[in-house]
């Protein structure tokens, strides 16, 4: 059907351009007549070579497998050349990176070791608390241990040393984002060079400095980013619909689990993965690359009616049960981080975030069900000199104060959650970490000095500074072309931007409501990266949507069938 | 191959070796602490080492927790513990320790506090471990080979005593000093008097006639030695200006030529004043 129309379609033009060139007046001035636009040329020659044509779907291993080189090499480059650049350590490392039994070689003093980067981490023999979350030794688990790992077992072979060093961790790090960068192109829907086109755009968020600097650090952020990619594929080859359907779930189940255990923060947008998941994979495209018929609804006999109704719950069996365990692993991790890490970040949510913006604090100490007394403490840390740690009612704090009681608060108080909104929007826009330097000691660099050797994001995000509005915006129109896109053109991109922006959202208002204020920019780094996201979304779904799959010329589509059916070429393949 | 990555990473991870019993500490054993996080933890299990090896920290006293944080069934915090360590562990018990004299001052030494952990918290242990670190100028940290205990009256004690380092130029020493372990080159050594400037010390001579009494007790003599004088520095903090008392060689250098920079103290060696003990122990 979709063949006929649009085949129509193209053949009326052809007519109508021979009819006008038979009858068209000499213009009167400007123009001259047969002759293109520059501009216009261009237009179509971008459209031609990086529109995505018909959304055909199928890997282009050769395509992917250079594509993904190149994106490794790039941010290898980009981290190493012409000196190593980092994410200086903010004193978080040692909690994560120490249960390799390796400490860090840097300066004693906390003002010192900020300034730089010390990537060296030797062998050394912890002893009970002395590893672990902030002087209190329970264990920090993060999926980034699998790259520190790697990075450990790499980092002899460097040449830095006997233990751990983090540029060794940045080189695998650039691995894996140079395999996901391939996984991502076999993935895309739509032309070669389309889907070369999105890649690259992804590296240029990834390779910008407020992001790619984290792969040479102690952080567990670059799990984050690495696993919101590899969900994202994941996702993408579930809805494509190729290969055993149990596979596609389960790599969609071990992308989740390992993005959600980089950083707990990353849990929040499991609903939205959930949901994800339950949106049933796209009928498979016909090899020619077209649209995917859908099957008008047919009427059918009761007893139709609920077979299908039962095919269709059975087919949501496997991805619920695939939910389940996801949502399983993640109580349990969640569970086994540091107690530490909740206490403080109820401290922050009520001390930081709640009190020190409030009009009326004693009011919200009351309705939380605190002592009057803790007002001494507000705008404090659990490390300042005021800190409510040694009020002598502290234990009252810890009985009464949980992420409940602060989400029964704002759900009481939802005025309070716009100038937190906004707050936290500006902190999203200010993704620079000014306080930590980028740089090896001693390389000619300042104290604190920042590498901004590739600013995209960090310009773009800086202007929309001026206009946060205006970014909350682009996100929401993200939202809604991907709706568009995966409704009309019932492609997986729109299905992908819609959860990048949800999940992205929920991330956000985990962020702002359990912890807030405290260290903000860098709690904000993951949002950023998936608001970031929406940059290379916005130009795949824009592009699909303005996309004319049924322009590609008849005979060159009856060739491309023929060799399909054949078998002797990837149809996915476009000229 | 997830699950098999995972589980070697799980087991490749060394969260640390359990190490000694935190629930009953005893004074002067040495540790090997090197990092922050360790040094900064609540508790602090590893073995102990010989304190004639190298050792970064070495317990000065034991003391117990009081109420109400010994109270708790659950351990507190570690910035209620650390706190409660500040109070519990002063100055003067490490001077004390030390075998310092009144007349002794000190450069270099920071104070620490570890509890029992979780563990032995729960099984009734309230003991507060307090320890001692020789530090360079940045606060880190230094391995020594010195046993601390009664360091300030035997013969080993220049690394932890106070000397200035002051600038020669034309002709005359600067009246402010660097702060240096007198194990290092300096000019003067601090005898643990610091005055307020007055009218009546605004000349050489009016500072060195109010320090000489303090360093006829630093030096343990009734004149000067032969060889030693009172070389006050001062210290100038915002617009409060000290006088510190201070002794240095005496030998007087060359015109033209720059005092001597030497080594060591001239406090006399003395019988120990104190056990170390701990308060409670």
């Amino acid at each position: 059907m979709a063949e006929y129309g649009s085949g129509n379609a193209t053949q009326l033009r052809e007519r109508g351009g021979k009819a006008q060139k038979a009858f068209t007046p000499a213009p009167v001035r400007g123009r001259k007549g047969t002759k293109a636009r520059p501009l216009g040329s261009l237009g179509r020659y971008l459209a031609r070579t990086f529109g995505p044509g018909a959304l055909t779907l199928g890997p282009v291993h050769g395509a992917a497998m250079i594509s993904g080189l190149v994106a490794a090499a790039l941010m290898v480059v980009r981290l190493l050349i012409p000196e190593p650049v980092g994410m200086g350590d903010q004193g978080e490392g040692h909690g994560l990176v120490c249960s390799l039994g390796v400490m860090n070689q840097r300066p004693w003093d906390y003002a010192e070791f900020t300034k730089y980067i010390h990537p060296a981490w030797v062998p050394h023999q912890f002893y009970g608390e002395g590893c672990g979350a902030n002087g209190t030794g329970e264990p920090n688990y993060s999926s980034q241990l699998l790259l520190l790992w790697l990075g450990k077992l790499l980092t002899p072979l460097t040449g830095w040393g006997p233990g751990l060093d983090t540029r060794a961790v940045g080189l695998v790090c650039c691995v894996v984002f140079g395999l996901l960068i391939a996984a991502l192109i076999n993935v895309l829907p739509g032309r070669t060079w389309f889907r070369i086109l999105i890649a690259a755009l992804v590296t240029g968020v990834m390779a910008d400095g407020v992001f790619a600097d984290f792969f040479i650090s102690p952080y567990s952020e670059p799990a984050a980013f690495l696993g919101i990619l590899g969900v994202s594929v994941a996702l993408l080859h579930y809805w494509n619909g190729n290969g055993p359907r149990w596979l596609a779930l389960l790599l969609v189940v071990l992308a989740t689990v390992f993005t959600v255990a980089a950083k707990t923060q990353t849990a929040a947008w499991l609903p939205v993965i959930a949901l994800a998941m339950l949106w049933v994979p796209l009928p498979r495209r016909a090899a020619d690359g077209e649209a995917a018929v859908v099957e008008p609804p047919t009427e059918g006999t009761p007893a139709e009616d609920a077979v299908r109704r039962g095919n269709r719950w059975r087919a949501l069996l496997l991805p619920a049960t695939a939910v389940l365990l996801i949502v399983a692993f993640s109580v349990a991790f969640i569970n086994a981080q540091p107690k530490r890490f909740a206490e403080v970040n109820l401290y922050n949510a009520v001390f930081v975030e709640l009190l020190p913006y409030s009009p009326t604090p004693e009011a919200d100490l009351e309705w939380l069900g605190l002592d009057p007394s803790f007002i001494n403490s507000m705008d404090t840390t659990v490390a300042s000199t005021r800190s409510a740690v040694y009020n002598p009612l502290y234990p009252q704090f810890q009985e009464k104060i949980s992420l409940g009681t602060i989400a029964g608060f704002y759900a009481t108080h939802p005025e309070r959650l716009i100038t937190m909104g906004e707050r936290g929007v500006t902190a999203m826009l200010t993704p620079e970490l000014g306080y930590v330097g980028s740089y090896l000691e001693g390389f000619e660099h300042g104290p604190y000095d920042k590498e901004r050797r590739f600013p995209v994001v960090l310009g773009l995000f800086s202007a929309a500074k001026a206009a946060p509005v205006a970014f909350v915006g682009m996100q929401l129109v993200t939202l809604l072309l991907g709706l568009a896109v995966a409704f009309r053109k019932r492609s997986a991109v729109g299905r992908l931007a819609v959860v990048i922006v949800l999940g992205g959202w929920f991330q956000f208002w985990a962020v702002m409501l359990n912890g807030g204020q405290a260290e903000i920019y860098k709690q904000m780094i993951i949002v950023g990266f998936m608001a970031a996201l929406c940059g290379p979304l916005l130009v795949a779904l824009i592009s699909i949507l303005a996309s004319e799959p049924g322009k590609v010329p008849e005979r060159k589509r009856r060739g491309r069938r023929a060799k399909a059916q054949q078998g002797s070429a990837d149809p996915a393949i476009v000229g | 191959m997830a699950a098999v990555m995972l589980t070697a990473v799980l087991s490749a991870c060394d969260q640390g070796k359990p190490g000694v019993d935190t629930a009953n500490p005893e004074t002067g054993l040495c540790h090997a602490v090197v990092t922050p996080e360790e040094f900064d933890a609540s508790s602090e299990p590893s073995p102990p080492v010989p304190c004639a090896e190298p050792h970064t920290t070495q317990t000065f006293q034991v003391t117990t927790m009081p109420e109400p944080l010994a109270k708790q069934e659950a351990r507190p915090n570690q910035q209620q513990l650390k706190a409660a360590g500040k109070r519990l562990c002063t100055s003067e018990d490490l001077r004390a320790y030390l075998s310092a004299s009144s007349r002794d001052g000190t450069i270099g030494l920071a104070i620490t506090s570890y509890f029992p952990d979780r563990d032995a918290w729960a099984a009734g242990s309230r003991a507060v471990r307090c320890d001692v670190a020789v530090t360079d100028h940045h606060g880190t940290p230094q391995e020594i080979g010195l046993d601390l205990k009664d360091a300030l009256a035997g013969p080993h004690s220049a690394a932890v005593r106070l000397c200035y380092r002051q600038e020669y130029k034309d002709g005359i020493l600067s009246d402010d000093g660097t702060d240096v372990p007198c194990s290092e080159p300096h000019t003067a050594e601090d005898i643990s008097a610091w005055i307020a400037q007055d009218a009546s010390l605004a000349t050489p001579a009016g500072r060195e006639a109010r320090c000489l009494p303090y360093a006829l007790e630093f030096l343990g003599t009734e004149k000067l030695p032969a060889g030693v004088g009172v070389q006050p520095i001062i210290r100038t903090v915002g617009t409060a200006r000290t006088v510190r008392c201070a002794v240095a060689s005496a030998r007087q250098p060359a015109p033209g030529e720059a005092p001597e920079l030497v080594t060591g103290t001239l406090a006399p060696q003395r019988v120990a004043v104190t056990g170390g003990a701990g308060k409670n122990g």
